[in-house]
């Protein structure tokens, strides 16, 4: 029905099986109290791939730990140094050894024990730099679609996003999944209205059950919260309650059957298309469960996404840490406008320019050369965001997660 | 939703004739279209049951118009589900928005007031 997705290019092998498209030196700070530290030792190393990662909180959060961890252990990360203050709750040594157990090289600075902001921050340069070094010489072997994972999230949705984009995006989701690709999308607080329709692509009974409760757990936590994933500018776009929003958001995830539901840092044991339940268990706590695009991003990446999908309307300019996003503009006068920011024109489907699957097939052709190692518009101009806060979650049960080729056509 | 699966090909309404409409209707029986391109207060044009329509305000590209006329109460469907319930009499090509639809969910309140 369509071009292929490219087929092999070469990755960056890690001990844990997986592969990256990336090979990142991450520098994460342990509390906000170290960020500036952090910041400063990445500052001169703006195109090596360095990269800032970290945790604002200085008490304990054990989502927030498993997010670091399996940041740091990433496949698109190759070396990773940590940035203490010294006196924050975040367990330095358990994070390093899990790190270290991955087979990457890592170094852990303590402001508080290296003399302060200047030395640390000179130590700190001094070991990345080394990284650099070694790490330009890194083997490559070669890397198949069925190795990769690709995440999706919308911001800044307008009305043509769920005419443009997300369908097609839904399209590429259905064409890589198709050819073996592990594909997450996300925000159940925007599947308000699409549960039923959800809960019918489950490839088991129990997981359909757990799809449903996962939007209903988020509908609660709205109405909880006074209100609902529904930004000012969605409603400038065109957008007018959050059952049109979700309608549009939730097309992004293709038609194909849905093969478990996860959270954050669970990473997928294969190919399939995953939903990524992103509203915290238990009661409302900590208020928004997510405040920007960017902690979803970081959720989608925890989950191994080597690459993200990012659909907007009214017109994000963010990129990532750690792993690369393609921006599908939606909306044609967004696009003309923007375009410096923009990886792929979905709102030539609107004026006539070309087709949904024209636009599936460019999504497809632009994520293998991503993942060969072609920058993103948001790479090539800096864009590394990133953000971290509280949440709290329960390990998944078993009906999340049915074992490979759980049921006979019916 | 299977109409959301046929709304992919769009936009095969903008095909049809010579001056093609700014507006695309999602689903077959959607009472509202959905507009591809900004319009601008005057500007004319034919609704889907032929009526003309002039539009009263700049509407940007991605608000929807009323395709036929709703009445207060009524579901509003866009690609043949239900985004709302209308809050009050809505005319044949009129702006469909906060003022006139409200969410069957989750109220929404931007600065004062509720959507």
């Amino acid at each position: 029905m369509s071009t292929p997705v490219a087929a092999e290019w070469s990755g960056y092998p890690r001990a844990d099986g997986r592969k990256g498209i990336r090979n990142v030196v991450a520098v994460a700070y342990l509390v906000e109290c170290a960020h500036h530290v952090a910041r400063e030792i990445a500052a001169p190393y703006g195109d090596d791939g360095v990269h800032v990662v970290g945790f604002p909180g200085c008490y304990p959060n054990s989502y927030a730990f498993r997010m670091l961890s399996r940041l740091c252990t990433h496949p698109n990360v190759g070396a990773v140094l940590l940035v203490s203050l010294g006196c924050e709750s975040l367990p330095r040594e358990e994070l390093q050894a899990i790190v270290a157990d991955s087979g990457r090289p890592v170094q852990t600075l303590v402001i508080q024990e290296r003399g302060g902001t200047r030395s640390t921050v000179a130590a700190g340069r001094a070991w990345v730099q080394s990284q650099i070094d070694a790490l330009a010489g890194a083997q490559r072997v070669a890397m198949s679609i069925e190795e990769l994972t690709i995440g999706t999230v919308c911001g800044g949705s307008d009305g043509t996003s769920g005419l443009t984009a997300n369908p097609a995006v839904g399209r590429a989701f259905d064409a890589l999944v198709g050819a073996g690709a592990t594909c997450i999308f996300e925000e159940t607080l925007e599947m308000v209205g699409c549960e039923e329709d959800l809960a019918q692509r489950a490839v088991t009974p129990a997981l359909a059950v757990e799809l449903r409760e996962s939007v209903a757990k988020a509908e609660r936590y709205s109405v909880a919260m006074g209100y609902p994933s529904f930004a000012a500018g969605n409603a400038t776009g065109g957008l007018t309650t959050i059952e049109e929003k979700s309608l549009g958001a939730y097309s992004k995830s293709g038609r194909g059957q849905v093969h478990g539901l996860i959270k954050p840092g669970d990473i997928p044991e294969r190919g399939g298309l995953f939903l990524l339940d992103v509203v915290p268990d238990g009661d409302s706590r900590w208020g928004f469960p997510n405040i920007n695009d960017s902690v979803e991003i970081a959720e989608l990446i925890s989950c191994g996404a080597h690459a993200i999908l990012f659909t907007t309307g009214r017109g994000s300019v963010v990129g990532s840490a750690i792993a690369p996003v393609i921006k599908v503009c939606a909306n044609p006068e967004t696009y003309a406008q923007l375009s410096e920011d923009m990886d792929i024109d979905a709102g030539r489907i609107l004026d006539g320019r070309g087709t949904l699957e024209d636009v599936a097939a460019e999504i497809r052709g632009l994520v293998a050369e991503v993942a060969a190692g072609r920058l993103t518009a948001s790479e090539s101009l800096g864009h590394r965001e990133f953000v971290l806060g509280y949440k709290s979650f329960e390990p998944i049960g078993p009906a999340c997660h049915p074992a490979p080729l759980p049921m006979a056509a019916a | 939703m299977a109409e959301l699966e046929q709304s992919r090909g769009l936009p095969t309404s903008m095909r049809n004739g010579e001056a093609p409409a700014p507006y695309v209707r999602l689903g077959e029986h959607d009472n509202v279209v959905v507009l591809a391109r900004h319009v601008d207060a005057g500007d004319s044009f034919a609704g889907p049951a032929g009526e003309t329509w002039t539009m009263s305000a700049h509407l940007d590209v991605g608000n929807k118009l009323a395709a036929v006329p709703i009445a207060a109460g009524d579901r509003v469907f866009k690609v043949g589900v239900p985004i709302g319930t209308a809050t009050r009499a809505i005319e044949s090509g009129e702006h469909v928005h906060s003022h006139n639809l409200r969410s069957d969910h989750i109220p929404i309140e931007l600065e004062g007031e509720t959507r």
